[in-house]
């Protein structure tokens, strides 16, 4: 009673104005010292590197350089900046000339930020001036919204926990209770300013305000908020930090947004089909159908509501990953020269919206196909006693699908010099590099080759040339089995913005040391030539061979990425809902479950069944029948669910971002018809069934 | 008593709701064949012991079951028609309110869902939760509250959207006497304003004490109906209040009444209702202050439902200029009894004074003692056709 007294009273103290206005002007001194602080640091930091620069790049600078290389150290006005020999030697030659004078101001510079002021801040100022202003517009809107006791009371146990852990000398584990009070203040921030958003009086307004406090009270969503929002903060103690910074990076955005999303979908199907049926149970729904609340509205604010808080939990978590992120790449500042490599492969490979294209390959037409049929039943003494007309549908089937195999796997292989039948090159034809021939983006041609035993420790020469002429191409390493790549000059693209780029099996020949691309050489003799190893044919798959430039900054493209994982819960608690108008809780749920199970393996059973056969056309005896009847009936239902779900699990965004590619608006757009055609169709046959379903039921004792 | 006006806001024709089972063989008639009529501005009683089919009758007034046959129309339109619930406040038989929601929240968001502005919605919130005595626990969550606590805040959301045509079914179900004397006053403070409404309930002494009319069901038909004198008169009964008597003056009186044929049946001195002796006790209780964690005394009917007074015409006619309404046929008003005239010559002999017309006291309970009500439920669950002696019953 005591503590319900004074939190009364703390809100009570909160709703006063001229509290308000104090504290205001508290949290806005509080932004403004902090941040301003972080630009004075920056300020000074420039002052310093255009002074470094200015020697390094200057008329003497082959002075400095050497000074630098000799000692690892030296003085400008009065003040010496030094790095470790050993990094200083990659950088700086040994005439004294520096390749990358940024990258030296850089590591000169690194220990004359103070611990205490994030690195990633004063890289960026201008992300420093808007979370400046994020901060005093979010401090302002939670004083004022009347969120302070609650944020204050969560900041503060937060507080007490990580000094508890501080006494105790559990360092890892200081940040997370203050990270689980941050993310705890935000979610409620953002469920008050929805509830804002939501205020009109519109009845499915009304009843999406209406679910938000269920969602917030109630133990079913709160479970879900609570375990996403606790579990956030530990993921960082999953990573193995002493990993390249990229892999890390990928790591922690690959479990944050996989464990955000499954959290949430699992509480957007549990919300949604509880929140309805417990309506219809509990006859709450009397009193809403009595009230001037058309069904459609009530379906639409349910659906709204849902939608919203999945909203919501999505944007908690990816704001708390983006920054994560952030702090990520910017805390540990690279001293060694792997490490300069992790993080420009992160730079290029994970933190970019890169755009891809994969081959455009050559299709295998009805007249190829029925020739190469034709000649396999003329060639195998399999088929000597069968006339032409004679073989069975579902022998022709399997050969169909041999010949077509056959052929999907030739257009993917390069063949050695020792195959008569062949050369040992393969050209790829690329399209729709228009945009980054004109904006003069560098390609990136990334690959997965495998071959021989695809050994991982095996090494082997290849060649890549672009455009016809393999007399003006370069030649380089391979690890069978390990994902590679080889940048290409965007002169090499064609006016029609295509591309030609060559592959040559080199594999009879030594290959060269070191990681070094080499290069102009003409790859044909040398193709043709005998080596002194056994040469072995070079194939990839189809996912893992593609030429792709940056097309885009990385926080837009995680913006789409999240916009499209709304929508996917869109689509989720749309199912729901209407679902839930129909069945009971239990029942709702597991329709509900099972379609997302099936809808999220649908990629993969597409596959298997591609390997489950074309069965037997002609079954004879009971058995085969029986074995006809199950296969059929399997296919059946297996084919609709791929027909019919396959693309809302193709739809992965989540891997896009991993992996550095674009999240295109076609993505957005094809998301959004899904939410408009299976949310909204679900919940347009939930409103057809509660317009006509009865929502009373008879009392009496008859 | 006639109503205020004939503008009907209920109109039953043949209604009729059969529940029926998955082979659709009908499980229960709940409602048949019923005709009805509530006219505005006055308190229709719906009498009846349990499954008589009185809250099925409410359902499908407020559109929540559709009828197997006949028609009906609720303020001139469909029961169905989502415009017409913007005039109807319903209190169902069981308060069926989120839990995880406190009062002030509970009535802001049916407020929202009458599209009531903020500012209305915040004064009409505090003046109700006021009225039923509930204001000292308006930010706890409804889910801690008792049955009674939950059928306050119940009738407050009921009166949220200040309706013309109100629904109650058993509104003094798991009241306190205070509670339930409370419910009637405002119920008659609400016909004073013109407001029609529709009381359901199988306590006799409520449907008695504040209803104009009323009609007993049973089986799912309607047994008896007419206003409440023309049901409750007991013709072959004379009852004379007045101050003590001592036994000689009852003497004399009795010998007056022997000249006339007739002789005391029993006298007895009247004993205060256990209900006033309640009430008395509690006010004594207020009045030295003692603490109650409960619904506290209920302040005065909520200032913005005693603002001026509505017509329910008005109601239709507005409702009537969107759509064309439905003719249905006129109901025949039932027919008013003429009283049985046989007693006036000994009231004269005994009293010179001129008869004054019963007024409807204000929620005032039972003036004396009597197994009326009890007799007619046993008479209408013997099932027999003696009710039809009766004025207004149907045959």
């Amino acid at each position: 009673m005591g503590l319900t007294r004074l939190r009364r009273r703390l809100d009570e103290i909160q709703r006063l104005r001229w509290f308000r206005i104090v504290v205001t002007v508290a949290v806005l001194g509080a932004a403004g010292g902090f941040f301003g602080s972080l630009l004075a640091i920056r300020t000074n930091w420039d002052r310093q590197a255009e002074a470094i620069s200015a020697k390094l790049g200057g008329e003497e600078a082959v002075t400095w350089g050497l000074l630098l290389r000799d000692d690892g150290e030296f003085t400008i006005d009065g003040r010496t900046y030094s790095a470790p020999l050993d990094v200083i030697e990659t950088l700086v030659a040994e005439d004294g000339s520096t390749q990358d004078v940024q990258r030296v101001v850089f590591l000169l510079l690194r220990d004359s930020i103070p611990d205490w002021a994030p690195r990633w801040l004063l890289l960026e100022t201008s992300l420093a001036w808007q979370l400046m202003a994020l901060t005093a517009v979010v401090g302002v809107a939670i004083i004022w919204m009347g969120l302070l006791v609650p944020v204050a009371m969560l900041l503060l146990g937060g507080s007490a926990l990580a000094a508890v852990f501080w006494v105790l000398g559990w360092s890892q584990w200081i940040g997370v209770p203050l990270a689980i009070g941050v993310l705890l203040s935000t979610y409620l921030m953002l469920i008050r300013g929805l509830q804002l958003l939501l205020s009109g009086r519109r009845g499915w307004m009304a009843v999406a305000h209406t679910l938000l406090w269920e969602a917030s009270r109630t133990r079913l969503a709160l479970a879900f908020v609570v375990t996403l929002l606790i579990a956030l903060p530990l993921l960082p103690l999953s990573l193995n930090l002493e990993a390249p910074i990229d892999q890390v990076v990928q790591a922690y955005l690959a479990r944050s947004l996989s464990l955000a999303f499954l959290v949430t979908a699992f509480m957007v199907l549990l919300l949604g089909c509880g929140t309805i049926c417990f309506d219809i149970r509990d006859r709450h729904i009397w009193h809403l159908t009595t009230k001037p609340l058309g069904r459609a509205n009530y379906l639409f604010g349910k659906w709204a509501g849902v939608m919203l808080l999945g909203g919501v939990m999505l944007t908690v978590a990816g704001s708390w990953s983006f920054g994560y992120i952030q702090f990520l790449r910017t805390s540990n500042l690279p001293r060694t020269t792997a490490e300069f490599l992790a993080q420009e492969d992160l730079l290029n490979d994970v933190l970019v919206a890169r755009t891809s294209m994969k081959p455009v390959y050559e299709e295998l037409d009805e007249a190829g196909m029925t020739g190469r049929i034709d000649q396999i039943i003329l060639e195998d003494p399999a088929f000597a006693d069968y006339a032409e007309a004679d073989i069975p549908l579902s022998t022709y089937r399997t050969l169909r699908k041999r010949v077509y195999e056959e052929f999907d796997q030739q257009r993917r292989r390069v063949e050695t010099m020792r195959d008569p039948a062949t050369v040992p090159w393969k050209t790829l034809h690329f399209e729709g590099l228009g945009d980054a021939r004109a904006k003069g983006l560098p390609l990136r041609l990334k690959f997965r080759l495998y071959g021989g035993l695809s050994d991982e420790h095996n090494r082997c020469l290849i060649g890549v040339a672009t455009g016809d002429d393999l007399s003006d191409a370069v030649l380089g390493p391979f690890i069978p089995t390990l994902p590679q790549h080889i940048d290409i000059a965007p002169s090499a693209i064609n006016e029609d913005g295509s591309l030609d780029v060559s592959i040559v099996n080199l594999t009879q020949h030594e290959p060269p040391k070191g990681d070094e691309w080499r290069g102009p050489i003409d790859l044909q003799p040398l193709a043709m030539s005998g080596g002194n190893r056994d040469p072995f044919a070079v194939f990839w798959l189809e996912d893992e061979f593609e030429i792709g430039y940056p097309d885009g900054t990385f926080g837009t493209n995680f913006i789409r990425g999240l916009l499209v994982l709304w929508l996917k819960l869109a689509v989720l608690a749309g199912f729901a809902c209407g679902v839930s108008t129909t069945l009971s809780f239990p029942v709702a749920c597991l329709v509900v479950f099972s379609a997302y199970a099936a809808a999220s393996i649908a990629p993969w059973l597409s596959l298997s069944m591609v390997a489950y056969g074309a069965g037997n056309d002609s079954p004879e005896t009971v058995g085969e029948y029986i074995q006809w009847g199950i296969e059929g009936t399997v296919r059946t239902v297996a084919g609709t669910m791929v027909y019919l779900l396959r693309r809302f699990g193709e739809l992965q965004p989540i891997d896009q971002l991993i992996t550095g590619k674009m999240v295109t608006w076609a993505w957005f757009r094809e998301a959004l018809g899904m939410a408009l055609m299976w949310g909204g169709g679900a919940m347009i046959l939930g409103w057809i069934v509660l317009t006509r379903r009865q929502l009373a039921i008879y009392s009496g004792d008859q | 008593m006639q109503s205020k006006n004939d503008t009907l806001i209920v109109e039953a024709r043949g209604l009729t709701r059969a529940f029926r089972d998955f082979w659709m063989r009908t499980r229960a008639l709940a409602v048949d064949h019923i005709d009805l009529d509530i006219r505005s501005g006055e308190v229709f009683g719906l009498l009846g012991p349990n499954g008589s089919g009185k809250s099925t009758t409410i359902k499908m007034l407020l559109g929540l079951l559709k009828p197997t046959s006949g028609r009906l129309s609720v303020l001139g339109r469909p029961p169905t028609d989502v415009a017409v619930k913007r005039h109807i406040g319903f209190l169902p038989e069981e308060t069926y309110l989120y839990r995880y929601l406190t009062p002030l929240e509970t009535l802001d968001y049916y407020g929202r869902l009458f599209g009531l502005r903020r500012a209305d919605r915040l004064r009409r919130s505090e003046q109700l939760l006021e009225m039923v005595g509930l204001a000292g626990v308006a930010h706890r969550p409804v889910g801690e509250f008792s049955k009674g606590m939950m059928r306050r805040i119940g009738l407050a959301q009921a009166l949220v959207n200040d309706p013309d045509f109100l629904i109650l079914d058993e509104p003094t179900s798991g009241l306190d006497p205070i509670g339930t004397r409370q419910v009637k006053d405002l119920i008659l403070d609400l016909r004073q304003r013109g407001k029609t409404i529709l009381l359901s309930s199988h306590l006799l002494g409520d449907v008695q004490d504040v209803c104009d009319r009323m009609v007993m069901l049973y089986g799912g038909r309607i047994r008896a109906k007419g206003t409440v004198d023309e049901l409750l008169e007991d013709s072959e009964r004379t009852v004379i209040r007045t101050g003590h008597l001592d036994q000689a003056t009852i003497d004399r009186i009795d010998e007056v009444l022997r000249a006339s044929g007739q002789a005391i049946e029993q006298v007895e001195r009247p004993r205060q209702q256990l209900e006033e002796l309640f009430l008395d006790i509690v006010e004594a209780a207020r009045r030295e202050r003692a603490e109650t964690s409960g619904a506290t005394e209920g302040g005065q009917t909520a200032a913005f439902l005693q603002e001026g007074p509505v017509q329910g015409e008005a109601v239709i006619e507005q409702l009537e200029q969107s759509v064309e309404r439905q003719q249905v046929a006129r109901v025949i008003d039932p027919s008013t009894a003429t009283a049985d005239d046989g007693g006036e010559a000994v009231l004269d002999a005994l009293l010179d004074a001129p008869e004054t017309p019963p007024a409807k006291a204000k929620a005032v309970p039972p003036a004396a003692p009597s197994n009326v009500d009890a007799s007619l439920i046993d008479s209408l669950m013997q099932d027999d056709a003696s009710d039809g002696d009766k004025p207004g019953t149907d045959a």
